[in-house]
């Protein structure tokens, strides 16, 4: 798998050398170069590209709100040499945030991170799509169908799945990790050690919701997870 | 001066309150004993004069807190009057009243009003002293302190170097190390010509021209590190006089501006530069290509041009024009100034 990435730079240098290391990293592929925000903005509309290596400050039109523009599924690294613009990067939910001068090694950690990324959105594109998982059970691969799952709890280093028929499935593996695999908005984290299934929810509480007629805690932490839900499809 | 000028004034004051009685002494068979008692009146009132104008004017009146300041007079004057009238009844030279009856009431009173009140006067006279003393040395200290603070805008005005400026240059210069090692190495070179410029010749009032030129010239070919090849940047330059002074980055502040406002990466752009200096006179013309659009800071200096304008103030009152602002069809900005040398 290769990940189409394109750079974005009012300095010539400062991408020439983005531009060397790029070439020297084999999961990437580069689509193309741009000191202009602007002409890359018109080029790349009719270019497949994943991620972006993106300047902040540039004239015409800053990184910020180049990222603001582009496709939801284009990630963004930034590159600059202000750290005072960190915060506002993570707010349009960059990848990863390079300062200049940027060294090889910081270069590839940052590549490797939306490798990482891009296999994980690429399993679980997959898992959506066929709409099961499989996964380690008493030493068997069973077969898991996401329309099954009511619910699932952490109990120490294992996850137990409630399942549609009642029966439950447990399985070594964290909650983090689930919350990977499973994307929302149709599984969203509620609590440190429960994941739900958003559409068996029946009603929700100031701290717990109702899947069926078990009650499931949601703690301050997630809150905000189902909240832009309830806003979004609240009647009255 | 003013010190010596003051002291003086004391003194003679205390010399004629001392010694004015011997200028009628002759004829008058007073005796020296007499003199010597008499002199208990002036010993108070200076006493008096100067506990009011060092301690209590001071720490009471000035400060504020007037209430002090008032009782403590009031309490120290009348004591002090009895004093000075049981003083001069006991030592017989009942004054100023000969003929006062020494247990009529109404004339112990007279006599001890009349030296509170005369002590009065000095406390009132040495605390509008101290008062005024006071607001001299404000004023004077008022003086200093903003010498000390144009003196200081000045200074920084002269120094400031904009940390996005170098940030950015070193950036660029690690990305050559890796394309182009030579043109790397002159990079380098530039830039600490630059900063010796700022660190060191930047602390003088005024600099030689061409060390300005110099500064000038390595600015220029650091911001052309950072612009694409098609960006037009042009410097010319004709120096009659290369040693004459000037005072330090005024241009440079107006060539940053031409890069701030004059370099698109997606449209045409030029930035054109021409300094001559005759015998009198400094010439600067700085056409650039205006792109209104620009968020980045190419400055290598945190000086805005209105700040170029205080310097110029500064340094050349009255003989400089400056003229500037945008072409009728808004694609070009240009910037000429001319400075009486």
């Amino acid at each position: 798998m290769k990940i189409l990435c394109a750079i974005i730079d009012d300095e010539p240098l400062a991408a020439a050398l983005l531009e060397g290391y790029v070439r020297k990293i084999s999961y990437l592929k580069l689509v193309g170069v741009y000191n202009s925000a602007i002409t890359a903005l018109k080029d790349l509309r009719d270019k497949d590209v994943q991620l972006l290596f993106l300047d902040i400050q540039m004239p015409e039109l800053d990184g910020i709100e180049f990222a603001k523009i582009v496709t939801k599924g284009v990630r963004v690294i930034f590159t600059t040499a202000f750290p005072e613009y960190a915060i506002e990067g993570y707010k349009v939910d960059a990848l990863d945030y390079l300062l200049k001068p940027i060294a090889f090694e910081d270069f590839e950690k940052s590549a490797e991170k939306a490798l990482e990324w891009f296999n994980m959105k690429k399993k679980q594109d997959i898992y959506l799509r066929d709409r099961f998982v499989l996964l380690k059970s008493d030493y068997k691969l069973v077969r898991l169908n996401l329309d099954e799952i009511l619910y699932a709890e952490g109990v120490r280093d294992y996850i137990r799945f409630y399942l549609r028929n009642g029966e439950t499935l447990l399985s070594l593996m964290q909650i983090k990790k689930l919350e990977e695999i499973l994307p929302p908005p149709e599984f969203i984290r509620v609590h440190r050690s429960f994941m739900v299934h958003l559409p068996d929810v029946t009603v929700f509480e100031h701290n717990r919701v109702m899947v069926g007629d078990v009650s499931i805690p949601v703690s301050e932490r997630y809150k905000s997870r189902i909240q832009d839900y309830l806003e979004q499809h609240t009647l009255n | 001066m003013n010190r010596h000028i003051a002291g003086f004034c004391h003194m003679a004051l205390w010399a004629f309150l001392f010694l004015s009685p011997l200028t009628f002494w002759r004829g008058t068979g007073i005796k020296f004993v007499q003199y010597m008692m008499y002199c208990m009146q002036p010993l108070v009132v200076l006493i008096v004069f100067y506990l009011d104008y060092l301690y209590l004017a001071p720490k009471y009146f000035v400060s504020g807190t007037h209430r002090y300041y008032l009782i403590v007079n009031l309490i120290l004057l009348i004591l002090l009057g009895v004093f000075l009238h049981e003083w001069l009844v006991y030592t017989n030279m009942v004054f100023p009243f000969p003929n006062m009856r020494q247990h009529d009431a109404i004339d112990v009173f007279t006599g001890i009003l009349y030296h509170t009140l005369n002590l009065a006067v000095f406390a009132g006279g040495s605390t509008a002293l101290a008062v005024a003393r006071r607001s001299v040395n404000d004023d004077q200290n008022k003086k200093e302190l903003e010498a000390i603070r144009a003196k200081a805008e000045l200074n920084s005005l002269r120094s400031q170097i904009n940390p996005h400026f170098l940030l950015n240059t070193l950036n660029n210069v690690y990305a050559l190390t890796t394309i182009d090692q030579k043109r790397a190495q002159d990079a380098i070179q530039q830039l600490s010509k630059l900063l010796r410029h700022m660190l060191y010749d930047n602390q003088e009032e005024m600099v030689t021209l061409s060390s300005e030129i110099q500064f000038l010239e390595s600015y220029i070919n650091l911001m052309k590190i950072r612009l694409a090849e098609t960006v037009e940047v042009t410097f010319n330059h004709q120096i009659a006089k290369p040693d004459v002074k000037i005072a330090p980055h005024i241009l440079i502040s107006l060539i940053e501006n031409a890069f701030k406002h004059g370099v698109s990466p997606s449209e045409h752009s030029f930035v054109h530069i021409d300094i001559t200096v005759s015998d009198k006179e400094l010439t600067c013309r700085i056409e650039n290509s205006n792109h209104s659009k620009s968020s980045q800071d190419r400055s290598g200096h945190g000086i805005g041009l209105n700040q170029v304008q205080r310097r110029l103030d500064l340094a050349y009152p009255n003989r400089y024009v400056w003229e500037k602002g945008l072409s009728d069809d808004g694609t070009l900005y240009s910037s000429n100034i001319k400075i009486e040398l």
